[in-house]
């Protein structure tokens, strides 16, 4: 379990989290909501241990996470821009996720080639394994990212807006990846812009505002018309199917 | 980037293996050339002769005559000669590969990043200065061009940082740029300084191989063994770097670490390199990169396989350089320019939608 108790973070002097909490428990999704420049992308670097927050903790089964130094088989992390320097195969990029268990220079086992093609099962690219990254279409990229990311065999899964420049088909099959991650026991943190997928997916939500926590619960109860048009300064409607919000911005009629 | 050869392990090894054989019928080929000709079969018999257990494999045969003066010629001049052309190309094309690796980028030449001319302004420093002091087969020289190589790598790093990502193309070829001028301007001040010494300095600026042999060889050999063993342990983390630091730190990459090690490896390459041979540009440019089209990009095969092909480019260019022009040697760096700088000009073009950085 990932808990984050107070945090407060700043690159400069301008405050870019102030006073955040949080937990993400096995087998839930944490969606991490909120405008631009809200702070979404630091949380999650934080709880990553990519970044260390000025103050506050981030604790990884009840320690501190930057005293568990192994920290990197128990979470990992999908960035939000993954570009690669060279074109390395869809295999190759999967089986650096066993780095964190094998280190610098332990040769990789059995084992670890039965992680990565787990992972290339789950994520679907076993026919794609002996792909380059650069002759992948976006969501394949993303997914091969997201096999990496299994092969560390985390507990905790941490996705920075994995579905943002996504079409329809890969956006679908990508949150029904992430869902089925959970399904299986992971604790999922994602932050999301597509407020109606959080809606549909999250087991619960935080939204940000401005770097502080404006609310946090369940979908149904945050995600509504006074919180919305607070938080994003903008008239939105809210529609209800399957007896989840659905939002729709209100547009000018006559701009 | 297809990495055509790269499926298969066995695959690798067989043609890094021809590589190896080439590699050696060039160094045979090589010593056949010079002011004394000497044909094929001369230099074998020397080579025979020379080495104790072929040696009694000659004498059961008991046939050859050898002349003390062709032995010393292919021995002690072309055979050292050779060896030392050996060693710049692994440590130039190596500390490339490393190089490219830490700036994820595939321009960052040692030559291109400034590396070669802080090693050289050590090393003129340390001639002028008259270092002299050994410590366990250490020498001062190429220590001094190690740490003129890490003051220009640790500038070029700080300068062209952009947070997590990596430096936009342009930002690391024109402070590289810079501080090469800054650094020549540097060596031009000293020679016009200390008088004695300008033909060795000149020497720095051009790069060559003339008159190298076994005692430069032997001084730079602990420096030589030290860097590429750092090196070949780096093959992992430079790997995982491909996703940029930040990725790399989140799968447990002791980033700052890894950095400290790559920059200090590499440099110590280019420093032994430079502190014998001088400023030869780009085989840290081609070498990385036709590997890399051979091999794919994983470090594990990428960095060996550039040095073996950084050694074969630079037995080659010292024979052209040694062979070009009858009355005269030409300076390697200046053959190995005439062949880097257009494809230096040909990748920048190739790739110019891609080195933006992020």
């Amino acid at each position: 379990m990932l808990e984050a108790k107070n945090i407060h973070f700043k690159y400069s002097e301008e405050p870019v989290l102030t006073d955040i909490s949080l937990k993400a428990e096995p087998g839930k999704i944490l969606a991490i909501i909120g405008p631009n420049g809200s702070g979404k992308t630091t949380l999650i670097k934080i709880l990553g241990r990519i970044l260390k927050a000025h103050s506050g903790t981030v604790l990884l089964n009840n320690k501190n996470i930057w005293s568990v130094h192994d920290a990197a088989r128990k979470i990992a992390w999908v960035a939000q821009n993954n570009k690669l320097a060279w074109p390395f195969s869809v295999k190759q990029i999967t089986l650096m996720g066993r780095f964190p268990h094998r280190g610098w220079l332990s040769s990789y086992t059995k084992d670890d080639y039965k992680a990565v093609e787990q992972a290339l099962n789950k994520t679907g690219l076993k026919e794609l394994k002996d792909r380059l990254i650069n002759t992948l279409s976006g969501g394949e990229v993303q997914r091969a990212i997201i096999a990496r990311a299994l092969a560390q065999e985390p507990d905790i899964l941490l996705l920075d807006e994995p579905v943002a420049h996504l079409d329809l088909k890969y956006k679908v099959a990508v949150i029904n990846l992430i869902k089925s991650l959970a399904d299986h026991g992971i604790a999922v943190v994602i932050s999301l812009h597509d407020l109606n997928l959080a809606a549909q997916y999250a087991d619960r939500v935080i939204l940000l505002k401005g770097g502080k926590l404006f609310a946090a619960g369940v979908p149904s109860s945050i995600l509504n018309q006074k919180n919305l048009e607070e938080v994003y300064e903008t008239k939105v409607n809210i529609v209800y199917y399957n007896n989840l919000p659905f939002i729709i911005p209100v547009l000018d009629k006559n701009p | 980037m297809t990495g055509m050869l790269k499926k298969r392990k066995s695959t690798f090894i067989i043609v890094f293996i021809i590589l190896l054989i080439l590699l050696f019928f060039l160094i045979l080929i090589s010593m056949c050339i010079g002011s004394v000709p000497l044909s094929f079969s001369d230099v074998v018999d020397v080579i025979i002769y020379k080495l104790p257990f072929l040696n009694n494999f000659l004498d059961n045969d008991n046939s050859v005559q050898i002349d003390e003066g062709i032995v010393s010629i292919v021995w002690d001049y072309r055979l050292g000669r050779s060896l030392v052309a050996v060693m710049v190309g692994i440590s130039l094309a190596a500390s490339g590969a490393v190089f490219q690796g830490l700036f994820r980028n595939p321009l960052a030449d040692p030559f291109i990043i400034g590396a070669s001319s802080g090693a050289a302004l050590g090393s003129t420093l340390a001639i002028v200065f008259g270092f002299s002091v050994s410590f366990l087969g250490f020498t001062p020289i190429p220590f001094a061009a190690f740490l003129g190589a890490l003051i220009s790598v640790a500038l070029i790093y700080a300068f062209t940082r952009t947070g997590s990502s990596s430096p936009p193309a342009v930002t690391l070829l024109l402070a590289g740029t810079a501080l090469s001028s800054l650094f020549f301007a540097c060596v031009s001040i000293i020679m016009s300084v200390s008088e004695n010494d300008l033909h060795k300095i000149f020497f720095w600026l051009l790069g060559s191989l003339n008159g190298r042999t076994w005692p430069h060889l032997l001084a730079i050999l602990p420096y030589f063994i030290i860097s590429l063993g750092i090196i070949f342990i780096l093959a992992r983390p430079l790997d995982i770097m491909a996703f940029g630091e930040e990725t790399a730190s989140g799968m447990g990459l002791n980033v700052k670490r890894a950095r400290i090690l790559i920059v200090v490896s590499a440099s110590l390459a280019t420093a032994s390199a430079v502190s014998i041979s001088g400023i030869i540009g780009f085989v840290g440019l081609i070498a990385p990169h036709i590997a890399r089209l051979l091999f794919g990009p994983a470090h594990k095969r990428l960095i060996p396989a550039s040095a073996v092909i950084g050694a074969l480019l630079l037995v080659v260019s010292d024979d052209l350089a040694r062979t070009l022009l009858e009355s005269r040697e030409l300076p390697i760096g200046v053959l190995t320019a005439l062949l880097g700088a257009p494809f230096f000009l040909y990748l920048l073009k190739s790739k110019q939608n891609t080195l933006g950085g992020e």
